[in-house]
C-alpha cells in the first residue's frame, strides 16, 4: 500500500431495489446476507432488514422505533465471547450501544459507563461502531464513536472503558487498523471520521490512547476528503479478477456487491 | 486491493459536495492521500444521493426476475382500538424487481377468527417509504415510483358501546395473485392483531346538568321566545329567539349562544325574521332566513352565517316559496336540509356553496317531483340522514342514509323496526361513524310502538335497529354525539308529558329531569332536547310558564362532573 498505488476507477451498478431509507449496512457471515438498519430517523416500523443474495429483502429483528442514525457492524469473526454475526448497534438510547445476536432473536443494551473512572457517556451514540477483529490489537471488541467525541471499547456487558476523547467533535465512522507496518502511523490504530464537515479531519486513536488528527487530501484535487464511514478491504471472491492494475471491483452501487455495498440515503436533505 | 483502507464521503447535495468513495494510502511520513476511486451519480429521482455506511460483502445480490410482492406485519404487530390514527401496527408490503414504475396489487381479508372487519373494526392507511401518504387504501395498493416498500397502518375504530364491545381481533391481509407480480409465499398473507382496550366504558357521567336559557324565562308569550338546536365543540349554541317586548309579535331571530356569555344576534334587520338550526366547529351557523320585501316577504332562505355573522343566502328551491332551510352542515361544507319544489313538494336539500341540489327520494326511480324528502343530518364523512317516502302516495316514511348527491332506494333505506315498508322510521342524528338515530316502528310486548332507535353505519356490527326506549309510550332519539351518546324524546305512557332522556354508551337510560339541577332555570320541562355535543352539553327546547302559557325556552344542559 505504501507508495501509492493507484487503481483503476470501479463502476457500480444499481439494483433495482430500493430501500425504506437506509443508514447502516454490514454483511452477516453467518447467512451470507446483508443487514441493513433502515427507517431513518423513526425506526418504524422496524429498524433492521435483511437482504438475500436472491434479492429479499425482509425484516431483521424486531428492533424497532431506534431513532436517528443507526450504524450497524457485525462481527465477522468469532472472538472475545461473540459468535460471528453478532451486530453492534447505535441507537435507542443515550449513552448505551445496542448487541444482537446474530439469530436476530432478541436484544441488549449495553451502558457505555467506564467504572474505572466512574464516567458515564453523556452523548448520542450515533457515531459510529465496529466490531473489531481478535487480532488487530483491539481483540474482537466493540469501538464506540458518540456525538461528542467520546471513542470507548465495549468488552462485555458492564465492561465499558473509555478510550480518547476528542473534545468538540461529533465522530462518525470508525474502523481499526492492523498491526502492519504499510499503514504507517495508523497501524494498530483506531481511525475514526466526523460528522463535522467542515473539520475534513480524520483522527486516530493509538492503544494508549494518544489522539491524532489527520487531514487527507484528494490526490487529484487537493480538496480534504470528509470521512463519514471507514472500512478495511477484506478478501473476497470477486476481487480475484484482475483488470489492469490490479484487482477489481465489479461493484453495483447504493445497495449491493460483489465487493462491497454503500448504503444511501437521499431524504435527508432537511438536515443539510 | 486487500487491507486498503476504503472511506466513504459522504456528500452533501445542496452544497454541492459529492459523495465519493476514497482508497486512502499512506503516503510516506505523516502523509496520507487519498485516491478517488468512484463518484456517485443520481439516485432514484434524480437526487444526488449522501451516504452513511458501506461494507464488503462477497456476495452477488440478484434481483429476482420479475416482480415479486411479499406482506408482513410490522413490530410491534398489536395495537389499542383506541389509538386510532396513532396506531404503530401496520403491515409492510414489499416488492422486489423493478422499483421505478408504478405496481398495482391487491389483496383480500381472509378470515382469521376473531376477525376485524374492515371498515368497522379498522382501516389501512397507506405511507410509502418517502413518507408520501398515500391515503386509505381497501383493497388495492399502487406503489409508487421508485418505492418498493409501501406501510399499511393499522387504524383501529373504537367499538362503540352502542353496539357491543368485542374482544381481541385480528386483522389478516392476504396478497391477491395478478399477472402483474409473483406473491412471495412465504409472505403471501400477515396478521396484525386489535386488542380491546380497557377504557371500553361509557367514561364518567354527569352527575347531573345545570340548567341555562338562552333567553331569560320572564317574557310573556312571544317575548323571550326562544328555541336552541345546534352546540358546537366548544360549547356555542344556535338557535333563535324573539326579542322583547314582542308580546304578540313573532320575529325570530337567529343567534350564537352560550351558558356563560352574552348571545350573539344574527338577525340582519329587524324586519327579517331568521333561524339557527346547524353550527360547526368554527361557529358557521346554518338555518333559514326570511327577508321582508316590500309590505311582506321574499319567501324563505336556506342560509348561512360565517363566523364574523356575514350572511349569505342560498337560492331558493322554488323562487318566493317558503320553508327552505338548512339544519345542518359539516367540516367539508356539505349543507343540507329540505325546501319545497315547483310541484309544492319538499325535498331533501343539499347547497354546500352551490345552487340547491335535490337529493330525490327513496321512491323507485328515485321520484324527484311528487315524493317528499327530508335531510335533517350530515356527518363528517358526508352521510347523509333523513326521511323520504317509499311512493307519491305512501302514507309512511322511511328513514335514510345515504353518501353523495342522490337518495337510492335500493341501498339507502334503513327500513323500519318491524320489517314492515308500511310502517315508519326517520332518521334524525349521525355522528362521525356513522351511528344514526332516530325514530321508528317497533313491534313490543304493549303493540306495535313508535320508540327510538339506535343503528349502526356498518355491515356486520348490530345493523337492525336497536330500541332505546322499549319501555315507553312513544320515543324518538334526536341526536348522538361522537362518544354514542343519545338525546331524545320520550313518553312513559300515553298520558305522560314529553320529556327529554339522555341514553348513555353503556345503555344507561335517564330521564334529563332528573339529572338537571333544580331549580332548572325556571323551567317546567326539558321535553324536546335536540343535539348534544362531545363535550356532554345539550341543548334543546322546553317551557316556562307564564300567566297561564307555556312559553318555549331554548335551554343549554352544562353537564357537572
Amino acid at each position: 500500500m505504501c507508495g501509492g498505488l493507484v487503481r483503476a476507477d470501479i463502476t457500480m451498478t444499481r439494483l433495482n431495489l430500493t430501500f425504506p431509507d437506509p443508514v447502516g449496512i454490514d454483511y452477516n457471515p453467518v447467512n451470507a446476507n446483508l443487514v441493513l438498519s433502515v427507517n431513518w430517523p423513526s425506526g418504524l416500523p422496524n429498524n433492521f432488514y435483511t437482504l438475500t443474495a436472491n434479492g429479499v429483502f425482509e425484516q431483521f429483528s424486531t428492533a424497532s422505533g431506534w431513532p436517528g442514525e443507526i450504524q450497524i457492524s457485525v462481527a465477522q469473526v468469532a472472538g472475545n465471547g461473540f459468535s460471528a454475526g453478532d451486530m453492534f448497534s447505535t441507537g435507542n438510547t443515550a449513552g448505551h450501544i445496542a448487541y444482537l445476536p446474530a439469530s436476530g432473536v432478541g436484544w441488549a443494551l449495553w451502558e457505555l459507563h467506564d467504572f474505572d473512572i466512574n464516567y458515564t457517556e453523556p452523548g448520542t451514540v450515533d457515531g459510529g461502531v465496529y466490531a473489531s477483529k481478535p487480532n488487530d490489537g483491539w481483540g474482537g471488541e466493540a469501538i464506540v464513536t458518540t456525538s461528542v467525541g467520546n471513542v470507548w471499547r465495549v468488552h462485555s456487558p458492564g465492561s465499558a472503558h473509555l478510550i480518547a476523547t476528542v473534545p468538540n467533535v461529533w465522530l462518525e465512522g470508525v474502523v481499526t487498523v492492523p498491526n502492519d507496518s504499510r499503514y504507517g502511523p495508523w497501524a494498530r490504530c483506531i481511525v475514526a471520521g466526523t460528522e463535522n464537515t467542515e473539520a475534513c479531519k480524520l483522527y486516530s486513536v493509538s492503544t494508549a490512547g494518544v489522539v491524532t488528527s489527520w487531514q487527507v487530501l484528494d490526490d487529484v484535487t487537493g480538496w480534504a476528503i470528509q470521512a463519514e464511514d471507514l472500512r478495511l478491504s477484506r478478501p473476497t471472491k470477486t476481487f480475484t479478477r484482475s483488470t489492469t492494475g490490479g484487482e477489481a471491483f465489479t461493484t453495483p452501487t447504493r445497495i449491493s456487491s460483489p465487493g462491497w455495498s454503500a448504503t444511501s440515503s437521499w431524504h435527508k436533505r432537511a438536515r443539510r | 486491493m486487500v487491507g486498503d483502507i476504503l472511506v466513504a464521503q459522504e456528500g452533501a447535495p445542496m452544497s454541492g459536495l459529492p459523495a465519493k468513495l476514497y482508497r486512502v494510502y499512506y503516503a510516506g511520513g505523516n502523509t496520507f492521500k487519498g485516491h478517488c476511486i468512484y463518484t456517485a451519480s443520481e439516485g432514484p429521482g434524480g437526487t444526488p444521493p449522501t451516504w452513511e455506511q458501506f461494507c464488503f460483502a462477497p456476495i452477488v445480490v440478484t434481483p429476482p426476475a420479475g416482480t415479486t410482492v411479499g406482506i408482513v406485519a410490522g413490530s410491534p404487530s398489536n395495537t389499542l382500538e383506541d389509538q386510532g390514527e396513532g396506531s404503530e401496527a401496520c403491515f409492510i408490503v414489499s416488492r422486489t424487481g423493478d422499483a421505478e414504475p408504478t405496481l398495482t396489487v391487491h389483496f383480500s381479508y381472509p378470515p382469521n377468527p376473531p376477525t376485524a372487519l374492515y371498515g368497522c373494526d379498522y382501516y389501512l392507511l397507506a405511507t410509502d417509504q418517502f413518507d408520501n401518504a398515500l391515503g386509505q387504501v381497501t383493497d388495492t395498493l399502487v406503489f409508487p415510483n421508485y418505492a418498493s416498500w409501501v406501510k399499511l397502518q393499522v387504524v383501529p375504530v373504537d367499538d362503540r358501546q352502542n353496539e357491543g364491545i368485542e374482544g381481541t381481533e385480528n386483522v389478516t391481509v392476504a396478497l391477491v395473485a395478478d399477472p402483474a407480480y409473483t406473491v412471495d409465499p412465504r409472505h403471501s398473507q400477515a396478521t396484525c392483531t386489535i386488542q380491546d382496550d380497557a377504557a371500553d366504558n361509557a367514561g364518567p357521567k354527569p352527575v347531573s346538568y345545570n340548567v341555562y336559557l338562552i333567553t331569560p324565562a320572564s317574557g310573556g308569550y312571544y317575548s323571550n321566545w326562544s328555541e336552541a338546536y345546534g352546540i358546537c365543540n366548544d360549547n356555542t349554541v344556535t338557535g333563535f329567539f324573539n326579542p322583547p317586548p314582542n308580546y304578540s309579535q313573532w320575529t325570530p331571530h337567529a343567534c350564537r349562544a352560550w351558558y356563560n356569555a352574552a348571545k350573539v344576534d344574527l338577525n340582519p334587520g329587524s324586519s327579517w325574521w331568521t333561524w339557527g338550526y346547524g353550527i360547526r366547529d368554527d361557529r358557521v351557523v346554518v338555518g333559514s332566513a326570511r327577508p321582508p320585501i316590500g309590505g311582506g316577504y321574499a319567501g324563505d332562505y336556506a342560509c348561512w352565517w360565517s363566523a364574523d355573522n356575514v350572511l349569505t343566502l342560498y337560492s331558493q328551491v322554488k323562487s318566493g316559496s317558503y320553508y327552505n332551510e338548512a339544519v345542518a352542515i359539516n367540516d367539508s361544507f356539505v349543507v343540507v336540509g329540505s325546501g319545497k319544489n315547483e310541484n309544492g313538494v319538499y325535498q331533501a336539500i343539499r347547497w354546500d356553496f352551490a345552487p340547491p341540489y335535490s337529493l330525490g327520494s327513496l321512491a323507485s326511480g328515485n321520484n324527484y317531483y311528487t315524493t317528499v324528502s327530508y335531510a335533517y343530518g350530515v356527518n363528517t364523512d358526508g352521510h347523509i340522514i333523513g326521511k323520504s317516502k317509499t311512493s307519491p302516495s305512501a302514507s309512511t316514511y322511511h328513514a335514510f342514509r345515504m353518501y353523495g348527491w342522490r337518495i337510492e332506494p335500493a341501498t339507502d333505506d334503513l327500513g323500519t323496526g318491524t320489517g314492515a315498508d308500511t310502517d315508519a322510521s326517520e332518521a334524525l342524528g349521525i355522528n362521525c361513524v356513522g351511528e344514526t338515530v332516530g325514530a321508528t316502528h317497533f313491534n313490543t310486548a304493549s303493540g306495535k310502538r313508535y320508540h327510538a332507535f339506535h343503528r349502526s353505519l356498518y355491515p356486520g356490527k348490530s345493523v337492525a335497529f336497536i330500541d332505546l326506549t322499549p319501555d315507553k309510550y312513544w320515543g324518538g332519539a334526536t341526536a348522538i354525539n361522537n362518544h354514542g351518546h343519545i338525546v331524545g324524546a320520550y313518553m312513559q305512557t300515553s298520558s305522560s308529558a314529553q320529556a327529554g332522556f339522555i341514553r348513555y354508551n353503556d345503555g344507561t337510560f335517564a330521564d334529563l329531569w332528573n339529572l338537571a339541577a333544580p331549580p332548572r332555570a325556571g323551567l317546567v320541562d326539558l321535553g324536546s332536547p335536540e343535539a348534544i355535543n362531545d363535550n356532554g352539553f345539550i341543548v334543546g327546547v322546553g317551557h316556562v310558564y307564564n300567566d297561564g302559557n307555556y312559553e318555549a325556552r331554548g335551554f343549554i344542559l352544562v353537564p357537572a362532573w
